[in-house]
């Protein structure tokens, strides 16, 4: 092992006794000890475990191939043909080249829900309530189920000042519409407010030549209502 | 054995395959992206934001309401953000968010909690600048129920000297002989808020082929 082949320049000293390894016994008869019989106990055991050429189990296999075919079929399903565009307004059409399919007409009370909770529902509230005092309620109110182009005229140049509500007195500022609604947007709004059942309204609908006449009629108006004034109009 | 240059490529490819699926495919898909012009006038949608807008943003990164509001509006058949009213898109045709509506934004704050009501669009669903005021001041006095915290600070309460503030509070409760007003970070905060409105349609063939 680590013996020197070559002459040690220096005599060798006398080696020192070793240390006691199986019995004190038998190291010192270390000439006639039989090396079979002391390696016996190691010979007895497995051989270790060396991982890394052990043929992968059928079941893992199995698993592997289970995985990677769900996941082929996962980004066929999912993955939107990889376009950057693929969430935009028309994708269907952009990327099968053919014509956009028709758009179907919007169901009224659908359209005017939309606009009630992109445009009204921030102040009056998702479910028509209001927030009183400085909100005045949709549901159930006295100024919604009485005339309609009165509320024509609110939404299309907005309402300031003091009025009684449902008996109760608000004073606050409601912006005007005129210029980010069209009148079919106002019709179907309005609509869904004055026919919702569920808030306790059972007023008409208002169609969108009505919002166009009262348009047309007001283009002039360039500040909001005020109670005192629409208590004066009465009409469609 | 050693592992280690093995156990190194495989950590290695397994971070460089997301990165190259998660980051570089989508800006490589993205880079080309523009503002759409508005027919007929110099503006562009969606617009820069301006330097009241941009001073506003950094007070919504300093008070904290990216933790609380998101700010991205979902579509598909798992969640409800358009029939909520959240959706972006113009009037009657709520759409999701998509890539073009941040073409602005450095960092986009899409945020990941939604404590409160999604702002992705909030400048569309209120422009109101006294809506705003009053929210921001106290939230209950314009959404019963809400649990937002009060951003009072952005204001000032101070006793009236000879004529009153003209951008004073009407509708906040105070006592007689005082007034509230508004401070330049509440302003410019209300402003980057109703800057938040994307109420355009976006149909771009070949924005990212």
């Amino acid at each position: 092992m680590s013996e020197p082949t070559q002459p040690s320049p220096e005599p060798q000293k006398p080696k020192p006794p070793a240390a006691p390894l199986l019995d004190t016994a038998a190291d010192n008869a270390s000439d006639q000890v039989d090396v079979s019989a002391m390696h016996s106990p190691i010979m007895r055991e497995q051989q270790d475990p060396r991982d890394g050429y052990e043929p992968v189990p059928l079941w893992l296999i199995t698993i592997f191939g289970l995985l990677i075919f769900w996941g082929g079929w996962y980004l066929a399903t999912y993955s939107g043909g990889w376009r950057g565009d693929v969430f935009d307004d028309h994708p269907a059409a952009l990327y099968s080249g053919q014509s956009a399919a028709p758009a179907k007409p919007v169901d009224p009370v659908e359209l005017g829900k939309r606009i009630f909770l992109g445009n009204c529902a921030v102040c009056h509230q998702p479910d028509g309530k209001g927030a009183p005092p400085t909100y005045p309620p949709l549901a159930g109110s006295d100024w919604v189920n009485s005339d309609a182009g009165r509320l024509q005229r609110i939404v299309l140049h907005g309402f300031e000042g003091p009025v009684k509500i449902n008996g109760q007195q608000y004073n606050n500022n409601m912006p005007a519409f005129a210029a980010k609604l069209k009148d079919e947007h106002i019709a179907a709004v309005l609509s869904f407010v004055r026919t919702n059942a569920a808030w306790g309204n059972s007023a008409t609908a208002v169609t969108p030549q009505q919002v166009a006449a009262t348009r047309q009629a007001t283009q002039n108006r360039a500040t909001p209502w005020t109670a005192a004034e629409l208590e004066k109009i009465t009409g469609p | 054995m050693n592992f280690g240059p093995l156990l190194f490529l495989g950590i290695f490819l397994t971070f460089a395959s997301a990165w190259i699926g998660l980051v570089f495919a989508p800006s490589q898909q993205l880079k080309d992206l523009q503002a759409m012009r508005v027919e007929g006038s110099g503006q562009t949608n969606p617009r820069p934001y301006s330097g009241l807008e941009l001073e506003g943003r950094a007070i919504y990164l300093r008070d904290g309401c990216v933790y609380c509001h998101s700010q991205q509006a979902r579509g598909g058949d798992y969640v409800n953000d358009i029939e909520r009213g959240w959706g972006a898109g113009p009037v009657g045709e709520p759409r999701r968010s998509l890539p073009q509506d941040y073409l602005y934004d450095r960092p986009v704050l899409l945020g990941t909690s939604r404590t409160g009501p999604d702002l992705a669009n909030i400048g569309s669903r209120q422009s109101d600048d006294n809506w705003h005021l009053t929210h921001l001041y106290d939230p209950r006095l314009t959404s019963p129920g809400s649990i937002m915290p009060s951003f009072s600070f952005l204001f000032e309460t101070r006793k009236i000297v000879g004529q009153p503030s003209a951008d004073a509070m009407k509708n906040i409760p105070v006592q007689p002989g005082w007034e509230i007003v508004p401070t330049y970070e509440a302003k410019a905060l209300v402003a980057y808020l109703k800057s938040l409105d994307h109420a355009y349609a976006v149909a771009t063939p070949g924005s990212g082929k």
